[in-house]
């Protein structure tokens, strides 16, 4: 169970570059929409759906995570 | 990031940060948001009377002159709801310089204002709601006052800070000096004069 999940390397770095660019930009919409609503709740609720997305997108065991395997000889 | 537990951390680690910064970001954009508060303060009388201290029937309790103020509110004060407002804390204190201290401020009245419906303030002939006396017990050597209005706002994210709104000057007068025959007649006790 420790053990799952596996990606390969250019798929960690995907992973990565992915996850920060998505939580950024959560961040940014969620300022931007509390902002023009003038609502704080709106601002957390837009940013934790944000996170609830990059969660999806970042966290299981895509196939595009997979495409560069490391071959053993 | 090999596996899903690495993942979970780095991701979730990475999302607080950002939260952070997304919370002082709303913290600091909040003093530039433009708010129009209007706001008048009128008074109509300043009484000065002697009695005693946290309790009238106390004999043993010390004397002091105590100020009594009649004053109007009028204000508007929805424009400085923003999304950052939690709440808008209103007091009016009366200022004065003394021999003793250079500032001496006294609250007199306040008010937590919760929303916009409650920011519309229509106060006439408002008693003080705390008691305005001097640290010396009595108000002579004090030439001038000042009834000034501050408005407090509490966000939710940032800090809190002082507005101070509008001042108007007034004098406090000396306590009327009762008959001394009046006073003399009370004194003996049981015997009539």
């Amino acid at each position: 169970v420790l053990e799952s999940g596996r990606i390969d390397f250019s798929g960690q770095q995907l992973a990565t570059k992915l996850s920060n660019a998505l939580l950024v930009s959560s961040g940014v919409v969620a300022f931007i929409i509390g902002f023009v609503m003038q609502r704080l709740s709106y601002s957390f609720a837009a940013y934790a759906f944000g996170v609830l997305v990059t969660y999806f997108v970042a966290l299981f065991p895509w196939p595009y995570f997979k495409r560069n395997p490391v071959v053993w000889l | 990031m090999y596996n899903i537990f690495q993942r979970l951390s780095s991701i979730t680690s990475f999302a607080m940060s950002t939260l952070m910064v997304l919370a002082v970001l709303i913290s600091l954009t909040t003093p530039f948001i433009p708010s129009s508060p209007t706001h008048s303060v009128t008074l109509h009388s300043v009484q000065n009377a002697k009695g005693r201290v946290v309790d009238q029937f106390d004999r043993t309790a010390r004397k002091s002159e105590f100020a009594r103020l009649t004053f109007d509110l009028d204000a508007d004060l929805s424009s400085m709801f923003n999304w950052n407002t939690k709440l808008l804390f209103a007091y009016i204190t009366a200022d004065f310089e003394s021999a003793d201290y250079s500032t001496n401020r006294v609250v007199v009245w306040d008010r937590i204002i919760r929303n916009t419906r409650q920011a519309k303030l229509r106060l006439r002939k408002h008693h003080n709601k705390y008691t305005l006396r001097n640290m010396k017990q009595t108000f002579e050597g004090v030439e001038g006052a000042n009834l000034t209005l501050h408005i407090n706002p509490v966000p939710y994210l940032g800090i809190m800070y002082d507005k101070e709104v509008v001042s108007i000057p007034f004098s406090i007068p000396r306590p009327v000096v009762k008959d001394s025959a009046k006073e003399k007649a009370k004194t003996k006790r049981g015997k009539k004069v």
